[in-house]
This record gives structure tokens, sequence and C-alpha cells, in this order.
């Protein structure tokens, strides 16, 4: 078997200068989960520390029922925090309410398995819902010129009037992932988001991505199985039974 | 101004994506609403029906016996009674009517049936039932009728020129008047009050229809004819007639509870019906409304989504329903003989019955959009 990679990836850049002051992008310190549909209590995270830069892209992996997917909800202000604190940009997750986890999410680019399109939205009106979370961002013109932008960036410009019926696996997850970009997120949660796409594609992605993490500051976190992707991140964490046991 | 639209239009364009899809929602909504529709016309068609005569009435009071509570009870009034009236000050016209009910055959030997006879002379018009003039030359003649062309078909062919039998009299029917017939009554004919009384010879009137001189008070009249007989006479204006009559039949038979059962389970069926259309809709896009969620679209701005789509379903429906209406009300008619007529404020009643049935099935669904769970997307 060929050690070399199917694709190209872009590598790392080099280690940079101590990280800037200011707040981390994500700070978890002492998280513990249990689902509380489990009787026993049994936790899947436990005593979770993580920490992620503005800018950092890191690749959470690790065996299947190891947590990953728990602990990327718990960033993402998808499930309430039990034990411990996560914070994003310093602001504490713990014990907010439903709306406060709400106004959270949205600055934060969520890229999930599936693309989940509305089959009745072209992508550019996919793309102007999801600008209309932060409606006081933008200038009507936006509206316009952004998802354009963004469309011709991802390769996408020819199918801005297109509906999902009309377009491949690998076409729809672009357009999802171009609704996560399309707001400029702080921080960005992938969970195996290449898994619908070919190696090809999949390379493009995480290239664009990775030219998000340096040009933007974007806080990516990613979950992967697919140890070909290792190589473009900043540090890779890896995850077995609820704990983290390696990082780097 | 177009991005407003889109987002104004988000459950708009959900929910008639699939084109053959929403046609069919719409058309079952429609159903539901045309249910409504028709028992809402039985309803006041029979109230209607009932009460028809007060709205026939030409004049500004109508005088009866205190014991005649409504217009199909046969209660005669002292003709002095009418005399007395026609000599109070303000007083211009008293026009006596007579109402009676005789077996109308189409030759002798024939079964007769039983029709009602309104009578009333000719010159004066006491009722709206077709041209004034033309009835009132014809009515003059003796022996002679006016058929009510909207009589239900029990009589046989009746036209004009033709002789019948009334309580084996001989009449030639001169003529037709346009009268309508009710629950209780079949049919109608129109004569003189002359004709009327060579045939019944004892008959009395039963209604004294009072046109008032120019700036005479109405309630001071009305309360002077009143005064005449206290507990003989009662004397209303045809609009309150007309209401009396509306709340007599209601309280008379049980058609609010017949009809308002009907109305309710158009209702009902309508509100089943956008309930099933969101939830499958919903339901078919689970995922999408989660994802909305994880990206921290509020629980009012689905709301907004999903009380679009009820609404624009309700619309339409409605739009469809209405105009079927239009076409049950003319066939129904046809059936029954009863008044079915659309008025502004009944259109509207049920519309806004549509709209509020839509939205409490729009805030039933929208359970189903809670419990989409984005935490379970990744
Ligand atoms: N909704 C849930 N209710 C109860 N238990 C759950 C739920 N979701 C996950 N679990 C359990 O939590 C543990 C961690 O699951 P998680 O989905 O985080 O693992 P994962 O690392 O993402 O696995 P995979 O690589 O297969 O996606 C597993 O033991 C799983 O069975
Ligand atoms: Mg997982």
């Amino acid at each position: 078997m060929s050690l070399e990679p199917a694709f190209s990836m872009p590598a790392a850049p080099p280690p940079t200068a101590p990280a800037p002051a200011g707040p981390p992008a994500v700070e978890v310190t002492g998280v513990d989960y249990a689902f509380k549909s489990n009787r026993a209590g049994r936790k899947v995270l436990r005593d979770i520390d993580l920490a992620l830069a503005p800018g950092d892209f890191v690749v959470l992996t690790g065996p299947s029922g190891s947590g990953k997917t728990t602990l990327l909800s718990l960033i993402g202000a998808l499930r309430a925090v039990q034990e411990g604190s996560i914070r994003l940009d310093g602001a504490e997750l713990k014990g907010l309410g439903q709306s406060k986890m709400e106004r959270m999410r949205r600055t934060i680019g969520f890229i999930f398995q599936d693309h989940n399109l509305f089959e009745s939205l072209t992508a550019i009106e996919t793309l102007r819902l999801a600008m209309r979370l932060l409606p006081e961002r933008y200038k009507r013109r936006d509206f316009r010129e952004r998802p354009l932008a963004l469309l011709e960036e991802l390769g996408l410009s020819e199918f801005a009037d297109t509906k999902p019926a009309k377009l491949s696996t690998g076409q729809k997850q672009r357009i999802a992932i171009a609704r996560a970009l399309i707001n400029h997120p702080r921080l960005i949660l992938a969970d195996e988001p290449t898994a619908a796409l070919d190696s090809e594609m999949g390379g493009q992605v995480i290239a664009m991505l990775r030219r998000r993490a340096v040009e933007e500051k974007t806080a990516i976190l990613m979950v992967t199985h697919d140890p070909r992707l290792f190589r473009s991140a900043d540090r890779v964490v890896k995850m077995v039974d609820g704990q983290i046991v390696s990082e780097g | 101004m177009a991005i407003r639209h889109l987002v104004a239009g988000l459950g708009g364009r959900i929910l008639t994506h699939n084109r053959r899809r929403f046609a069919a929602a719409a058309a079952g909504m429609a159903v539901a609403v045309v249910i409504m529709f028709v028992e809402a016309g039985f309803f006041f068609g029979v109230l209607d029906s009932q009460a028809n005569l007060a709205t026939l009435v030409r004049g500004d009071i109508v005088a009866m016996h205190a014991n005649q509570t409504n217009l199909n009870k046969w209660q005669e009034l002292d003709p002095i009674r009418l005399n007395q009236i026609a000599a109070l000050p303000g007083v211009e016209v008293v026009s006596r009517i007579y109402k009676g009910n005789v077996g109308l055959a189409q030759q002798a030997g024939q079964a007769s049936r039983r029709i009602v006879v309104y009578a009333f002379p000719p010159d004066h018009a006491p009722l709206a039932i077709g041209d004034l003039k033309q009835v009132a030359t014809t009515m003059k003649l003796a022996r002679t009728v006016l058929f009510d062309r909207r009589s239900r078909d029990i009589y046989g062919e009746i036209t004009p020129g033709r002789e019948i039998l009334l309580d084996r009299q001989p009449f030639r029917v001169a003529g037709e008047v346009s009268i309508g017939p009710n629950v209780i009554s079949d049919g109608a004919v129109v004569m003189s009050e002359g004709n009327w009384l060579a045939l019944q010879p004892n008959a009395d009137p039963i209604l004294g229809v009072i046109r008032l001189s120019d700036g005479a008070p109405l309630e001071e009249t009305r309360r002077a004819i009143e005064a005449l007989a206290p507990g003989e006479i009662t004397a209303l204006t045809p609009e309150s007639l007309r209401d009396r009559e509306f709340l007599f039949t209601i309280r008379a038979a049980p058609i609010g509870i017949i009809f308002g059962i009907g109305l309710l389970a158009g209702l009902v069926i309508g509100l089943i019906t956008c309930y099933q259309i969101l939830y499958n809709e919903i339901a078919d896009q689970q995922a999408q409304y989660a994802t909305l969620k994880a990206m921290g679209f509020t629980r009012g701005f689905l709301a907004r989504i999903i009380l679009q789509q009820a609404l624009l379903l309700s619309l339409v429906g409605f739009a469809l329903a209405l105009g079927m209406s239009y076409v049950a009300y003319e066939v129904i008619q046809d059936l029954t003989a009863l008044i079915m007529r659309h008025t502004w404020w009944r259109t509207g009643a049920i519309g806004i019955l549509t709209v509020v049935m839509s939205i409490l099935a729009g805030l039933l669904a929208m359970r189903r959009v809670a419990q989409a769970d984005p935490a379970e997307l990744f």
C-alpha cells in the first residue's frame, strides 16, 4: 500500500509564533457527559480538556462509539453541558437557556454528514436563508453578491439557481458546506463532511476549509476516520472510550 | 424586497414545491370548506325561507294578531282593528293580506295538492312579488290567480293561461309571481281580495301592511298601533319581523343543532386534513427543520414557516370551495326550493373559520417540528 495520499493534500503551515492574546475560540475543561436515557448513568465523555485557538484546524478521531459526535454536539451548543465548562470565544455555554443557545449557534458553521437541503430551494436561496440568521450584518446587495461569490469559490456557480433534485450527492454536500460558511462563522464543526464525496472532491473541500482557517482565523473541529486527512490538520486529537488519549 | 419575499414566502415555497401534492392538498381542504358552506347554506336557507314573507313586505310596519307568534301560524285579525289603525295620525295606507290553504287540482277528478293562497287588494301591492302594475292588472280579473313560479314541482305543469281547480272551483292562471316555498308550504297562488272573499266569504285578514306618510315617526306610530288593543295586536317593522322569525325558527326546530353539527364536522374534517398535510410535509423534511434549528433559527421563525403554509393552504382551499359552493347552492336550490344565497358576512364568517382552523392545525403541527432534535443531526 502506498504511503502517499491518493490526492494531494495541503500540508499544515509551519508552526507559528505563540498563540495571540485573547480568549481561545473553543475551551473545553473537565467535561463529563452521560445520556439521560442511560439508566446506569454511564459516562460517554469523561474529563475532556480541549482548546482551539482562532484559526486552529483540529481533527478529532477515534473508534466508533468513543464520544466524538457527542463532544461536537456539546461544543455546538446543541446539547446542554452537564459537568465542566465549555467556552466559545470566552463565553460560557454551561447553564444557557434555549434562546441563548440558539444565538450562540448562529456564529457556528455546522457541516453534517447529510446535506439536509430543502428540496424546494435553489442553491442561492439556501444561502440567502442562512444569511437571514444575521440580518444586521448585511446590506441588501450582500444577499445578491455574497452567495454568488461563495458558490464560485466552491466551483458551484453554474448551479446557483438549481434545486437539489438536479444535483449530485457531492454537489449537494458542497452547497451544505457553503451554507455553513456563508456567515463567516468563528467556528466550524464538521462530522465526517467528506464521507459522501469522492477523494478528489473531498480533498478540495478540505483545502477550502484549510484556507478559511488560515485566512479568516476560523477555528475548525472536524471528526474523521480518514487518516489521509490528518496531514492537513494542525493537530489530531484521538478519543477512546469517552476520553482524549492523545493529542498531537 | 425580493429577499423579504423569498423568506416571507419560504413556507409557500416549501408547500408548493410538489405541485401535484399541493393540488391534492388544496382540493382536500376545499372539500371540507364546501361542507361548511353547504351546512351553513342549509341553515340560513331554512331561516331565510321561513322568514321570506317578511322580506317581501312593502311597507313600514306589519300588524298582526298578538297570538301569531310566527308567520306560519294562522291567526286572523279583526278587520275593525285595521280600520282603527288606518285612522291613526301618520298612517297613509293599511293593506289587508289574507292567507289561506286550498286544494289545487289540474282537472276535476284528479287528486288535489295543498297550496297556500295569499290575497290582498290588487292596487295596494303590499308584497314585492313581481312587476307591481302587471300583478295588479292581472289580479283584478274575476276568477284569476297568479301562480308562484318558485313552487315545488308537485303541482305539475302550471303556466299562464291554464285552467285549474282551487277547492273544486275553476280559476284561470293569469300570470306568475315569485315568492318561494319553505319547510312548511310547497307553493303559493296569489289572488285579489275580492276573489278570495268569493271563495271564503268569512275570511279575515292575517296581516296588515302599513305604509306611513312622509315624516311620520315610525316607533311612535308602531307603539300607538299596539296601544289600540293591548295584548291583541303586535306591530313590527319588516326587519324586526324577519329577525323574530329567525329566532322563532331556531327555537322551534333543532336546525341550529343539526346544521351546527354539520358545520362543525366540516370544520373538524378541515382541521384534520390541514393537520395531516402539514404533519406529513414536516415529517418528510424533519432533518431540514432540525438543521434550521441547529443553525440557530428561533422557534418563532419555524412557527412562521408552518403558519405560512397553513394560511396558504386555507386560502387556496377556501377560494376553491367558494367557487364550488356557488354550484352546490344552485343545485340545492333547484332540488329543495330553499333560498340558498351567499352574503358577505356569511362568506366572511366561513372564511374566518377556515383561517382559524388552519392556524389551529398549524399550531398542532408545530409539535412535530418541536420533535426535530438538532442534536441528532451529527
Ligand atoms: N442519543 C443518544 N442516547 C443515548 N446514548 C447515545 C446517544 N447518542 C450516542 N450515544 C452513546 O454515546 C456513546 C458515544 O456516541 P457518539 O455518537 O458520540 O460516538 P462517535 O465517536 O461519534 O461514534 P461514530 O464514530 O460511530 O460516529 C456511544 O456509546 C453511543 O451509544
Ligand atoms: Mg459520530
